[in-house]
């Protein structure tokens, strides 16, 4: 191995978390003796933000073709930057973006693509683990091969302590790709929640919601905590909320540290989705309901009169 | 037109998933039902009416034991014409790019014009199949779309980022993940289970298609720690509220 580099990812101009926890990832397996690099992509001014931390070098590219993301000039250029920095390894985000990028370069580079990873462990050579049949297991993963290109789950790593210095930034010049599928349009959505994947407080609905206007309840919880609205799979199919927001084995594996089940019966299915929060509270007429057993908080009881007063708790003790 | 689509055989998502008590690099297979991974029932919708509407050809393609045999059945039911089934014997090499660069290899003498896979594997939670395999055939890829529709040597495509609705124009050849959102599946009757079984499958072994030695390997399974009830509470919803956030902030340390 001869160095790790780091893909920083951007959204509306600001680093994403989710990039510093792969710089943390890469300190981790670089354990001091490896150097650690960043590559940012598209915007100039964002590599003196992420030249705080403790990196080798901060590589820029940016173009005309990389003003969005688009994955072939997005690859092309991230190639670019791991052939100058001569590393042997890339990490970034399990993100939307993370996830396609990954894939192709890692395809490129011919290396071995360990994806949403939860933990390296360096006692002999490199290994990893991953939750593997949507949680129900735990997978150790050695990874044999000269190159190597991860993901790691978000908000499962810390992220580094800023150093006081500044890394060198190096300014690579794009080439020009070959763009064949391109962004014709993006239409952004009007409200601008985090994605459940990355959100560290998730308010959750299931049936017991009863239709788009308890969703509304939720929604309001969660936007007071700073945190995204969930939903099972029947409230999904039920049309009371978009399928982005479902959480489970056919949905999206979240991680947040704190998840809130309303009027979520708690399915193998879903549990899978969310079984890794850090903490779960559930608010359930039925204390028999599968999701009380595993709750680490579990309130019996009307969502519809229990929420509104946890909001107000949680409220105070955030505004404190 | 030629449309491909790569299965993957997958344990029920109901399956009680047990580790193997003699191989801890395993799991006991022989109890649970398999079936086609979820996402890929998207893709073979989208291929067996795109071929439907464009008069085109379509093929399944997967990576699997001789088991894996009844996914591209069971394709090949909802429609799906002829099944190339890549054998594997061990099954412990997750390396998705090893997989993606033999499919690869399978399609040398007969590129598809569109290549669909599911958006995820829900077994290994591996998501980068489309994209390598987009790579390695030099082609363009989008995944997780939820829109299709083809006009000739081209495809426009939706897929969401973030809560972002991006359309995409796309080259063909080219290679797409398939989300849910994108059709309804659908379930083949009888008589389509019965035709199925006579169309023609091909069957190749990974080392005729060029795979090397395992880079990636299973070391161990585990399971992960179990969670165990908490606290239960009831009473006036002020009060019990009360009690999880004090819980929250002093017991739990969460904020
Ligand atoms: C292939 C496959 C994939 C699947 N994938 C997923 C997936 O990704 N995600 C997923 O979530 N599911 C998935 N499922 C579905 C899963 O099996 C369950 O059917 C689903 O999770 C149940 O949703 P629920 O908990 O909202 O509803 P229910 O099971 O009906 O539970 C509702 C709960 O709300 C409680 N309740 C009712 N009213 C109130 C109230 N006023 N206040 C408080 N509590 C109340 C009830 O006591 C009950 O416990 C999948 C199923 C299959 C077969
Ligand atoms: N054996 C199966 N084969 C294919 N799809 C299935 C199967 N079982 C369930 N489904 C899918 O799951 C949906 C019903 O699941 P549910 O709402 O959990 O009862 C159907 O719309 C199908 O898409």
């Amino acid at each position: 191995m001869s160095g790790i580099l780091v893909w920083v990812e951007t959204k509306n101009g600001r680093l994403r978390k989710s990039s510093l926890e792969a710089i943390q990832a890469g300190l981790q397996i670089g354990k001091n003796s490896e150097p650690v690099s960043a590559v940012v992509i598209g915007d100039r001014v964002l590599a003196d933000h992420v030249a705080i931390y403790p990196l080798k070098n901060v590589f820029v590219i940016s173009g005309d073709q990389t003003k969005t993301y688009q994955s072939e000039p997005f690859t092309d250029a991230f190639f670019q930057a791991f052939e100058v920095s001569g590393a042997s390894t890339v990490i970034m985000g399990a993100t939307a973006l993370g996830r396609d990028l990954s894939a192709r370069l890692a395809a490129r580079m011919d290396a071995v693509l360990a994806t949403d990873i939860i933990s390296v462990d360096m006692s002999d050579g490199l290994s990893i683990l991953k939750p593997v049949y949507s949680g129900k297991l735990i997978a150790k993963i050695s990874l044999d091969a000269p190159r190597q290109v991860i993901t790691i789950r978000p908000n499962v790593f810390d992220t580094p302590e800023e150093t006081g210095n500044t890394a060198p930034v190096v300014v690579i010049e794009p080439v020009s790709s070959d763009i064949r599928a391109q962004v014709r349009e993006a239409v952004t959505a009007a409200q601008d929640a985090i994605d459940i994947t990355e959100a560290e407080i998730i308010v959750s609905g299931g049936r017991g919601v009863g239709g788009p206007d308890g969703f509304k309840l939720l929604e309001e919880t969660a936007k007071l905590l700073g945190g995204s609205v969930g939903a099972s799979r029947t409230a999904v199919d039920e049309g009371w909320i978009p399928y982005k927001h479902q959480v489970g084995q056919t949905g999206k594996v979240v991680s947040p540290i704190l998840y809130i089940a309303c009027g979520i019966s708690g399915a193998i299915q879903h549990f899978a989705g969310m079984g890794s929060a850090r903490f779960i509270i559930a608010i359930n007429t039925d204390p028999e309901a599968p999701i009380m057993k595993k709750a680490d908080f579990a309130i019996v009881g009307n969502l519809f009169n229990v929420l509104p007063a946890l909001r107000d708790e949680l409220g105070k003790i955030i505004r404190k | 037109m030629l449309i491909a689509v790569i299965l993957r055989q997958v344990p029920d998502t109901e399956a009680d998933i047990v580790i193997h008590p003699e191989d801890p690099t395993r799991i006991i297979g022989d109890d649970i039902k398999w079936i086609m991974n979820p996402y890929d029932e998207f893709a073979v919708e989208a291929a067996v009416s795109t071929a439907e509407e464009h008069s085109g050809e379509t093929l399944a393609i997967c990576i699997g034991s001789e088991k894996a045999e009844s996914v591209i059945r069971t394709a090949m039911a909802m429609g799906i014409d002829a099944g190339l089934l890549i054998r594997r014997d061990s099954d412990n090499n997750p390396d998705i790019i090893s997989e993606a660069k033999v499919i690869a290899a399978s399609l040398k003498e007969q590129m598809p014009d569109l290549i669909l896979c599911g958006r995820e594997y829900i077994d290994t939670g591996d998501d980068g199949i489309a994209a390598a395999l987009a790579e390695f055939l030099h082609v363009p890829h989008v995944l997780n779309v939820n829109k299709l529709t083809v006009d000739s040597d081209q495809i426009q495509v939706e897929r969401e980022v973030d809560g972002d609705t991006l359309r995409i124009s796309m080259t063909l050849p080219g290679v797409v993940s398939c989300q849910k959102g994108l059709n309804e599946p659908r379930y083949p009757n009888l008589m389509a289970v019965r035709k199925a079984q006579k169309k023609p499958l091909d069957i190749k072994s990974l080392s005729d298609l060029g795979d090397d030695a395992a880079r990636m390997r299973y070391i161990a399974l585990s399971y992960p720690p179990a969670r165990s009830a908490g606290r239960l509470v009831k009473g006036e919803p002020e009060d019990t509220a009360r009690q999880a956030a004090e819980w929250l902030t002093r017991d739990a340390r969460a904020f």
